[in-house]
Order: C-alpha cells, then sequence, then structure tokens
C-alpha cells in the first residue's frame, strides 16, 4: 500500500463524507448562524481536500489553493457577522 | 512499503480526518448553534491543521512550500477564534436561544443591550469598564 492509495481510497472519501454531513446540516439549520456554520465547516474540509489531493499527486500548488480557501473562508464569516449585526433578529 | 516519512505523514492525516469527521458530526447532532460552533471552530481547525503539517512534512525538500504551509497553518489559528466569536456574538444579538437540552443558564438573558454589545448592569458593577459605542450605529 502506497501513500497514494490510502489517500485516494480512505482519506478522501472520509473527507467527502464530512463535506456531505456538514451540507445536511446547511439544509436543515434551523436559523441563519446554523448554516453559516455548516459553510464554513465546508470549505474548512475543502481546505482539507485540496491538501491531501496536494500529497496524494505531489503537486504543490494545491497547497495555495487551501490559501485562497482559508482567507475566503474567514472574510465570509465576518462578512456574514456583519450583516447578522445589521439586519437584528435572525433567530 | 512504505518508508518512515511515509507512515509519519500517515499518522498526521489520519488525526486530521478522524478530528474533521468528528467536528462533522457535532455539526449534525448538537442541539445549539454555539455548540455546534464549538465543534467547528476548535476540532475540524486543529484537524485541518494536521493535515497541512502532514503536506508540510510531504514537502521537505522545498523550503518554500513548508514556509506556505506553516503560514496557513498560522492563519488558521489566528483567524478561527475571531471568526468564530463574532458569529456568536452576532447570533446572541439576533435573538438565537441556547438549547433546552443542557441544564444551562443563561445569565445575561435580559441585560444584553443588543444594539451596543454591551451588558446594561455593568456601568453599577466595581472596576467593569465598557466601550461605548454611538447608539445609533445600526441606523
Amino acid at each position: 500500500m502506497s501513500l497514494e492509495t490510502i489517500i485516494f481510497v480512505l482519506v478522501l472519501p472520509i473527507l467527502s463524507l464530512s463535506a456531505v454531513l456538514a451540507l445536511l446540516r446547511l439544509m436543515k439549520g434551523p436559523s441563519l448562524p446554523d448554516r453559516v456554520v455548516a459553510l464554513d465547516l465546508m470549505i474548512t474540509t475543502g481546505m482539507g481536500i485540496s491538501t491531501c489531493y496536494a500529497i496524494a499527486t505531489d503537486q504543490p500548488a494545491f497547497i495555495d489553493v487551501a490559501i485562497v480557501l482559508a482567507l475566503i473562508s474567514f472574510l465570509g464569516t465576518v462578512a456574514f457577522a456583519y450583516y447578522f449585526d445589521k439586519v437584528g433578529e435572525v433567530g | 512499503m512504505m518508508t518512515v516519512t511515509e507512515i509519519v505523514i500517515l499518522i498526521f492525516i489520519l488525526i486530521g480526518i478522524i478530528l474533521v469527521f468528528i467536528a462533522a458530526l457535532g455539526t449534525l447532532k448538537f442541539p445549539d448553534v454555539y455548540a455546534r460552533m464549538s465543534a467547528t471552530s476548535k476540532a475540524a481547525t486543529l484537524g485541518v491543521a494536521a493535515i497541512i503539517f502532514a503536506a508540510g512534512i510531504y514537502f521537505h525538500t522545498n523550503i518554500s512550500i513548508m514556509t506556505r504551509a506553516g503560514a496557513v497553518i498560522a492563519f488558521l489559528f489566528m483567524t478561527a477564534p475571531v471568526s468564530a466569536h463574532m458569529l456568536a456574538r452576532a447570533a446572541y444579538a439576533g435573538g438565537v436561544k441556547l438549547s433546552k437540552k443542557y441544564k444551562v443558564v443563561d445569565e445575561l438573558e435580559g441585560r444584553y443591550d443588543k444594539v451596543t454589545h454591551t451588558p446594561s448592569g455593568a456601568q453599577e458593577g466595581p472596576g467593569i469598564e465598557t466601550v461605548s459605542l454611538p447608539r445609533d450605529r445600526r441606523a
């Protein structure tokens, strides 16, 4: 078993399953902050998927994708928090 | 046959995916937005940091990529608490209730000014300084 095989057979499916669980919360979520939390977790899981793919394919450019995803996730969450502050009741 | 370096990389990746999966389960099963936020901001951040650390070990022959991986981990550890705190404060001010499943008393109930984000009884307490923001900030 090489590292590539283990990543493609075990690691990426588990990360994808985590993204699907977060998607279920994104669809269910009773309040608006629930959905934002689920979206944040989905982007974080995407960072993990991108980094594992960089290891499996020996392509370090995918780590840059993880950097950009981290930036977008932080800015998006801060923007949603400001929006909730402006709009008042979100429960 | 795997080398020792590959086994170390694999151990860090396994720690990372276990933490991310636990965070996803917690996001699905916890009863409360604040509990879900704790799962996302602690477990998932540490898990992804472990995966990126494994990538840093894997690309250890290239210093620039290792530095980039370290920068991503530092950025994650700096921004995750900030975004979770901002989101939790906005959710509390927006009226999201704590779950009744937990035997927890919301001591801020009725004492929190949701426009200025200050506890309203804070001026009477000894030694508590409050930052007063302008009232018409919401406009």
